[in-house]
């Protein structure tokens, strides 16, 4: 059957290679191979390359790097090599690789990071080379042990035919010849016509197990000797924590330590997330709830409609002819603003991850849309070198961009970090997610219209005012500290151009990054 | 110390009487398909049967669960064959992350009990289960193939 392998639920996790990586691997990131140093996976299947094991009953492990949080695209990604692969789609099984083993191997595995849905559009191309490669070295192997042109052999569901003889082999059986090839420099990618799997509506690999409670989120993990923690950050942005009176709930049932994670947040830990969360309610907290206990929705309103003032900077995403001049001399005029609010991403499942730091080693457990933004967030805070570390995905109950962000895998490797040798599983309430979602932006949109005499659009602007993403993820594309990339649906060109021909258009966006609130990807 | 009957065992779990019946399933039990979404009974992910009645676990108390009969999507399958309502989700394809689906499904199993073929005015009412990813539409779908299976 098909399934998705969860990381082993151990201290050592989950270990691909033994014949360990990166020495003497020729390992580059857009076509990573196994090379002749075979690397095997952790039932001693060896790799074709990195993308493809094949076990000796001819099951094909895809890895995937990257993330499943609803949108299908572990299914997705595994159709892309299968096809390539020509292998039974029946016996395709899937797993992920891990960040740490990923780094390990000069990011063989290439990005991580699933969002924007971009996961199966930025990777299908080197996936799909990877699956091809692996075919040609299966089908290679059987050709040297045939002693026969490989020219003369064709693959498909796991089978290796020699056309000319009619002699027939399996990919398990020639898998080890095969993970000792050199692999080609270049190989040849389907036709989409030919496609079988690729575009087909096969079934998701995933289904069964989200249908009977076997499929295992981040929330779900055990480890031995596990406890189980909950935390509360300043309930404003910005602000700080006062104090507490940890002695107030020391007493209580199963509770073990009370963390203070950083100057603005406060844990408590205890032997299961019940008491946890009834001795965290209980706990006294004093904040210091700053500046930004002064914002409210209506100033937050009014700043925005500031940005809809013409004489505020502002910058222009999409612009032909004139349309002020055209709106200033229009027979008809019609304006109408528009009011986007904050949403909070707020996935289904809350944000967890599970850490187990010691001295020598901090391993985390968690769903993330981004596997390397949360293996730097566990070197970062439990300060240990890459070497040290390691990140294990689960699959994601919902990210929507949330699970981009690290705070949670940050708060729990600082929370592990104070019981060395003992796993916590820092579980949010529904109300801590509520009161930390990074917000979907807040935004306003006056638009202009003017009219000719028969009613003919004559001229649009566009005129949005609202916080930047961008200004959060990525500062560093800050275009004179504009935002060049708040105009999707509004562009000159490309997959986000605006569908309309406006003979005078002006689209332009004012910037308006509060302090009260970072903002997130997609909600 | 509880004496709880869960999928047909009965299990004792050392925990207080007014622990949600969620939690001691979930951490004293060790079943994680009924999943936390949000702890006030206006999810639904938590949802379960008690004496086959579809209840959100996370308002019902320990104390409260004691002597009746607790099935958690883990118990729903019987002889090793999925239920209807899971047959159903697994040939549309319900689940997106899947997160809310256990509880979904034994929402809809409960429903079937009562109303072997729903209408959609009465899966408005009965299924009140919230779905992030936005599945409803699937989920309509499935309990119609599921009724008529
Ligand atoms: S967790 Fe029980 S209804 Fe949401
Ligand atoms: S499938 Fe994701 S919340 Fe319902």
């Amino acid at each position: 059957m098909n399934k998705h392998v969860m990381p082993k639920l151990t201290r050592r996790g989950f270990v691909i290679g033994t014949a360990a990586a990166g020495a003497g691997l020729a390992i580059g990131l857009d076509i990573p191979f196994g090379g002749p140093t075979v690397v095997r996976a952790a039932d001693g299947s060896p790799e074709v390359n990195v993308w493809v094991v094949i076990r000796p009953d001819n099951t094909t492990v895809v890895r995937i790097a990257r993330s499943e949080m609803g949108q299908g695209s572990l299914t997705g990604l595994a159709q892309l090599v299968a096809e390539e692969l020509e292998c039974d789609w029946s016996k395709v099984v899937t797993e992920y690789p891990t960040p740490g083993q990923s780094v390990a191997r000069k990011r063989a595995w290439g990005d991580f990071s699933t969002g924007g849905s971009r996961g199966i559009r930025s990777s299908q191309d080197y996936v799909r080379k990877g699956g091809a490669t692996a075919r040609v070295m299966l089908v290679q192997a059987a050709a040297n042990e045939w002693k026969v042109p490989a020219s003369e052999c064709t693959a498909a569901n796991s089978v290796i035919t020699h056309t000319p003889s009619g002699k027939t082999t399996t990919y398990g059986k020639v898998v080890e010849a095969a993970a000792k090839l050199e692999p080609p420099a270049e190989v040849k990618l389907k036709d989409p016509k030919d496609w079988k799997i690729i575009g087909k509506g096969v079934k998701r690999l995933d289904t069964v197990d989200k249908t009977t409670g076997a499929m295992i989120y981040g929330s779900d993990v055990k480890l031995p000797g596990m406890l189980n923690a909950t935390i509360k950050d300043c309930p404003v942005f910005g602000g700080k924590l006062k104090s507490y009176d940890e002695a107030k709930i020391m007493g209580m049932k199963g509770v073990k330590k009370v963390v203070r994670v950083s100057d603005s947040s406060v844990a408590v830990v205890a032997d299961t997330w019940w008491h946890a969360k009834t001795a965290l309610d209980a706990l006294p907290i004093v904040w210091d709830e700053g500046e930004n206990a002064k914002v409210s929705s209506e100033s937050i309103a009014k700043w925005l409609a500031e940005g809809l003032d013409n004489a505020q900077p502002a910058y222009i995403g999409n612009q032909n002819g004139d349309a002020k001049a055209a709106i200033a001399g229009a027979v008809k005029k019609v304006e109408a603003v528009y009011n986007y609010p904050y949403q909070n991403h707020a996935p289904m499942e809350p944000m967890n991850a599970t850490a187990l730091y010691t001295p020598d080693k901090c391993e985390v457990w968690c769903g993330t849309q981004n596997g390397e933004a949360a293996f730097a967030a566990t070197m970062e805070a439990s300060g240990l070198p890459a070497e040290k570390c390691e990140v294990h995905k689960l699959i994601l109950g919902g990210g929507f961009g949330r699970r981009g962000m690290t705070d949670y895998v940050r708060q729990a490797v600082l929370i592990a970090k104070e019981m060395p040798g003992t796993p916590v599983k820092l579980l949010w309430s529904r109300e801590e997610d509520m009161a930390q979602g990074k917000f979907h932006p807040v935004t306003q949109c006056k638009m202009t219209g003017a009219f000719d005499a028969d009613n003919n659009l004559t001229a649009l602007h566009v005129r949005l005012s609202g916080q930047s993403i961008l200004y959060t993820v990525r500062p560093a594309a800050l275009v004179n500290g504009m935002d060049t990339a708040a105009f999707q649906g509004l562009s000159p060109s490309g997959d986000a151009a605006i569908g309309y021909s406006v003979p005078n258009l002006l689209v332009e966006h004012s910037m308006r990054n509060p302090t009260f609130r970072p903002a997130s990807g997609a909600a | 110390m509880a004496n709880l009957t869960i999928n047909g065992k009965s299990i004792s779990v050392d925990v207080e009487d007014d622990t949600p019946l969620l939690w001691a399933i979930r951490e004293n039990v060790g079943l994680t398909g009924t999943k936390y979404g949000c702890g006030i009974a206006l999810c639904g992910a938590c949802t379960v049967h008690v004496d086959g009645v579809a209840m959100r676990s996370c308002g019902v108390t320990v104390s409260e669960a004691v002597g009746k009969q607790i099935t958690t999507i883990e118990g729903l399958a019987s002889n090793g064959a999925l239920h209807k309502v899971q047959q159903a989700w697994v040939a549309n394809d319900v689940p997106q992350c899947g997160y809310c689906q256990a509880g979904m499904i034994m929402a809809v199993a409960a429903l079937l009990n009562e109303k072997p073929k729903p209408t959609d005015q009465d899966i408005n009412e009965a299924i009140t289960n919230i779905c992030r990813c936005g599945t409803f539409q699937q989920v309509r779908e499935a309990i119609h193939a599921a009724a008529n299976a």
